[in-house]
């Protein structure tokens, strides 16, 4: 799957932008992200994060500018070919009436054999790879409904890799996860990207975690891109303070020296 | 920020004042034409007097004065009960199809009276409405003590509904059936007649209805809370049982007692929450004001209407016009519904599923073997019971093969659709009758024998067909604007369903000697099927299923939810229409062989799920082979149990099919 790989998979934004009547969700926003790399996107609530996310994922139109991915505009995409390049995991995960964690992780190879097409062994491997990364697979024969929340979400996740794309958009992924869990899938998140060259979206609240995980970060402030830089380039005081409207203080973590930030 | 969005609906701000502006809109053209109605009797300058005090001997004052006052008046109190009764129904129950006779109230009060009418005329004579209240008593008790169990689960209550109202209903038709005399008069009393003489009827429902409304208001948080997920109200330190009981009893006390004075009058306890919410009354408490009031508008409306037109000499029942007009109005505004503004009490999903689903599969498929062999070899003649064994069973052949192979065909394919439809749009109460294709090719049939036109078996089929397939373009229609969203088709379908069934009502309540034809055949029967129509059914049930089989992995995406469904590249609309399209032609094949059997459809899907078939392909199997078995079974039963008389399968397989769902149920809570 490597070679599809190319250096263009990335996502061109011209002044995209989301108005919902007369507010304006997103203002007009141009950017590039580019494919092989974790990035976070931080903000406080509301400021848009999920619906750029859900722009990108094609769950929503946006209502100025466009968006392209591989040099093609989103709308040009067939449904299915889109989904063997882009996985999208939404906030709120739906329930899933009785289905079994493996038929759920499943799914996740539709868009490769489609509705009538045969299910072979390279799609049960890539299965049972996906839920093996993961660590689902001792659930395999359970209902996803009746795991845990964090048993959940990485069901789920389970379910993206084992679509097999080149881009993870991720809403919030670790927020019903314990710490341990919430490392291991930011780690497993990370180890894709650097030895597969998946490219990462990744909305996070923890802005630690942001720092230490993704390669660069993207802020966003009612709608406005207000900063975009390495975690060491945001993770500074004042710029904080401009992203989370609330006073921060950032020092070094006493291990790995690295910037680690606290709410004062 | 999802929450912002839906915050921020297009529609919400522009009709804040919706619920205000829709009552106004309809109850200003009722007083109109009210006054209009005055006038024609007397000048304005005597209304007042005829109001308060009629002149003995005056015909035109004691006409406005117990007539026509009276009838206005009870309009508005039994659309205003119907209204606030829906409204808690559809918060309780968590499912927007609800309705006051969600819960068995109005057939448990049908089948009172169709017993009263048929079989003991000493108690109708005693008080119709005494024998209503009694039997929707008796049918909501049955319904909530089955339900107890299970803390009263919204889900519990709505399948215990489902099937004693069909059973109710099954129970009915076969009295109707078996007693033609007396079949118009218990339509007519079922289609709902608002016509009064006297005052009793307000005096009657008034201070109950002031009543109810009052605890109501009194519970409205509770209200409020029962319409969350159960763990939310547990949390809120709320027992979901006694919240949901509370509400309920007053709903279904409110909908028994306006049974019991005017008849059943359906659809407005169904479209007046529903256009509360759909005109912007977002919070329960604002739908509890604006749902009677729009109720209430509606009704009056619909009745000022119904005395205007005259129809063949006599007036239309107003709950059969209520229907006829309500229903455009509700799938017009449909589109104005926020998307993802429901919360939907899902369907019972197994938590103990079967582990070898194979093996039931096979149980399945070689039982039907025996039935249809004993369907076809063992039956009565003239002397008695005949057992024809292997060899001589080829004489009887041509008799009986076409009825029980046609039994087969049908009974699987009216499953089929309805697990299709179940699965798609999750809702418990779907079925394959509420995309109103079956009442569509029956409509059709039945508008044009009122227009005079003799019809023989031939143009029937062609005629249902034609009417399947126009009201099918019309869903499609419909649904277009919506993307096919499921939740959007299932209102469209019960609204177009409504409607159509209302006529057909209409029909049967208008002493037609082709009623009882129509009433038969709408009660599913195979007795009008030949071999080659029999070989035909086969073939096409066949087919069919085969093409629903390759809809299967289609079937476990979509309860999903749309996110899901783009995340993994299946196309929204081509899945949604592709499987809609095979559930309409399965629902068309199985009308056109027994009729619109509800029960089938409805419950075959409900059974596979509960012997623990989770899987859409062994779910969708499964409850093709039940249905089948089912309808196979209660066709020969049907012809067999009041032999040389028939009974039409679908009755027999709701009285079959009934108490065993309920067993199975109640085996499930152990």
């Amino acid at each position: 799957m490597n070679e599809q790989m190319s250096a263009d998979l990335q996502f061109q934004l011209e002044m995209l932008g989301f108005a919902l009547r007369e507010r304006e969700i997103l203002a007009p926003i141009d950017m590039t992200l580019p494919q092989g790399r974790v990035v976070g996107l931080i903000g406080r609530n509301g400021s848009g994060k999920s619906t750029l996310i859900k722009i990108l994922a094609r769950q929503q139109m946006p209502t100025n500018g466009s968006i392209r991915f591989d040099g093609k505009l989103l709308n040009a995409w067939g449904t299915k070919s889109f989904a063997r390049k882009v996985g999208y995991l939404p906030q709120q995960i739906p329930v899933a009436p009785g289905l079994l964690v493996k038929e759920l992780v499943a799914l996740g190879r539709y868009p490769w054999h489609g509705a009538l097409g045969r299910f072979t062994q390279a799609d049960s491997d890539k299965i049972n790879d996906a839920m093996t990364a993961t660590g689902v697979s001792a659930f395999a024969d359970q209902l996803v409904d009746v795991l845990s929340g964090g048993e959940r979400q990485r069901a789920w996740l389970a379910m993206l890799l084992a679509q097999d794309v080149c881009w993870l958009l991720l809403d919030e992924p670790i927020s019903a996860l314990d710490l341990a869990h919430q490392v291991n899938v930011l780690s497993l998140v990370r180890d894709l990207s650097s030895r597969r060259g998946l490219g990462v979206l990744i909305v996070l609240h923890d802005i630690n975690m942001a720092a230490r995980f993704c390669d660069e970060l993207i802020a966003l402030r009612d709608g406005h891109l207000i900063a975009r830089g390495t975690p060491n380039e945001i993770m500074r005081a004042d710029i904080l303070e401009d992203i989370y409207g609330i006073p921060m203080a950032v020092m070094s973590h006493p291990r790995s020296g690295c910037p680690v930030s606290i709410a004062c | 920020m999802s929450v912002g969005i839906a915050r921020l609906s297009p529609q919400s701000a522009f009709l804040s004042g919706g619920g205000a502006l829709l009552s106004a809109a309809l109850l200003t053209p009722s007083l109109i034409l009210l006054c209009v109605a005055l006038g024609r009797q007397m000048p304005p300058q005597e209304w007042l007097s005829a109001v308060w005090m009629p002149r003995p001997g005056d015909m035109t004052s004691l006409t406005v004065h117990y007539v026509i006052l009276p009838r206005f008046v009870i309009a508005f109190l039994v659309g205003a009960a119907l209204g606030l009764s829906g409204a808690i129904f559809q918060q309780v129950l968590r499912n927007p199809i609800a309705e006051p006779g969600t819960l068995g109230v109005s057939t448990g009060a049908y089948l009172a009276i169709a017993i009263g009418t048929f079989l003991l005329p000493e108690w109708l004579a005693a008080g119709r409405e005494e024998v209503a209240l009694t039997g929707a008593a008796i049918a909501t008790i049955g319904v909530f003590s089955f339900a107890r169990r299970k803390a009263f689960s919204p889900i519990t209550l709505i399948l215990a509904g489902l099937v004693v109202n069909l059973t109710c209903g099954a129970v009915a038709a076969m009295l109707g059936l078996l007693h033609d005399q007396g079949l118009a008069s218990l339509f007519l009393w079922a289609s709902g007649s608002l016509v009064q003489h006297d005052w009793n009827s307000v005096l009657y429902l008034l201070p109950r209805l002031l009543l109810l409304a009052g605890l109501c208001f009194i519970i409205i948080r509770p209200l409020t809370v029962a319409g969350l997920e159960e763990e939310t109200i547990r949390g809120l330190g709320l027992s979901p049982s006694r919240a949901r009981i509370m509400g309920l009893t007053i709903a279904v006390a409110l909908a028994g007692f306006v049974v019991s004075a005017v008849g059943v009058i359906g659809f407005v306890g169904l479209a007046a929450p529903m256009l509360a919410k759909l005109v912007g009354a977002r919070r329960f408490t604002e739908r509890l004001l604006w749902a009677p009031m729009i109720g209430a508008g509606l009704l009056c409306l619909t009745d000022q209407l119904v005395s205007l037109i005259n129809f063949g000499g006599r007036e239309l029942p107003a709950g059969v016009v209520t229907a006829i007009i309500g229903a455009p109005l509700l799938i017009i505004l449909l589109p104005f519904l926020r998307r993802g503004s429901e919360s939907i009490a899902p369907v019972y999903a197994p938590m103990q599923y079967n582990k070898r689903p194979n093996t039931i599969l096979a149980i399945c498929l070689f039982s039907l073997v025996p039935i249809v062999w004993i369907a076809l070899s063992l039956g009565q003649g003239p002397d008695g019971w005949d057992w024809t064994g292997f060899t001589d069973i080829e004489p009887l052949l041509p008799w009986r093969a076409p009825r029980v192979f046609g039994a087969l065909a049908a009974g699987g394919m009216l499953a089929a659709a309805g697990c299709l439809i179940q699965r798609i749009t999750g809702n418990a109460m779907a079925g394959p009758e509420m995309l109103g294709i079956g009442a569509g090719g029956v409509m059709l049939v039945v508008v044009l024998m009122m227009a005079g036109q003799s019809i023989d078996p031939q143009a029937q089929a062609a005629f249902t067909i034609a009417g399947i397939l126009g009201t099918f373009a019309l869903l499609l229609l419909f649904g277009r604007r919506s993307g096919f969203a499921t939740d959007r088709m299932l209102l469209v379908g019960i609204a177009i369903n409504i409607a159509f069934t209302a006529v057909i009502a209409l029909f049967i309540s208008s002493g037609d000697p082709r009623a009882l034809k129509v009433l038969w055949w709408v009660s599913g029967s195979t007795y009008m099927l030949s071999c080659a129509k029999a070989s035909w059914a086969l073939a096409t049930a066949g087919v069919l299923i085969v093409a629903a089989m390759m809809l299967q992995r289609w079937l476990t995406v979509l309860p999903l939810g749309e996110a899901t469904i783009r995340n993994v590249g299946v196309g929204l609309r081509t899945s949604r229409l592709s499987v809609l399209t095979v559930a309409a032609i399965l629902t068309a094949g199985g009308v056109l062989i027994v009729g619109p059997m509800s029960f089938v459809g409805l419950m075959a899907p409900h059974m596979a799920a509960m012997i623990g078939m989770r899987q859409a392909r062994e779910h969708l199997l499964c409850a093709t082979l039940i249905g089948a078995g089912l309808v196979v079974t209660s066709d020969w039963v049907g012809r067999m149990v009041l032999f040389p008389n028939e009974i039409p399968a679908g009755l027999v397989a709701t009285l079959i099919g009934g108490p065993y769902f309920l067993w199975l149920m109640q085996r499930r809570t152990a």
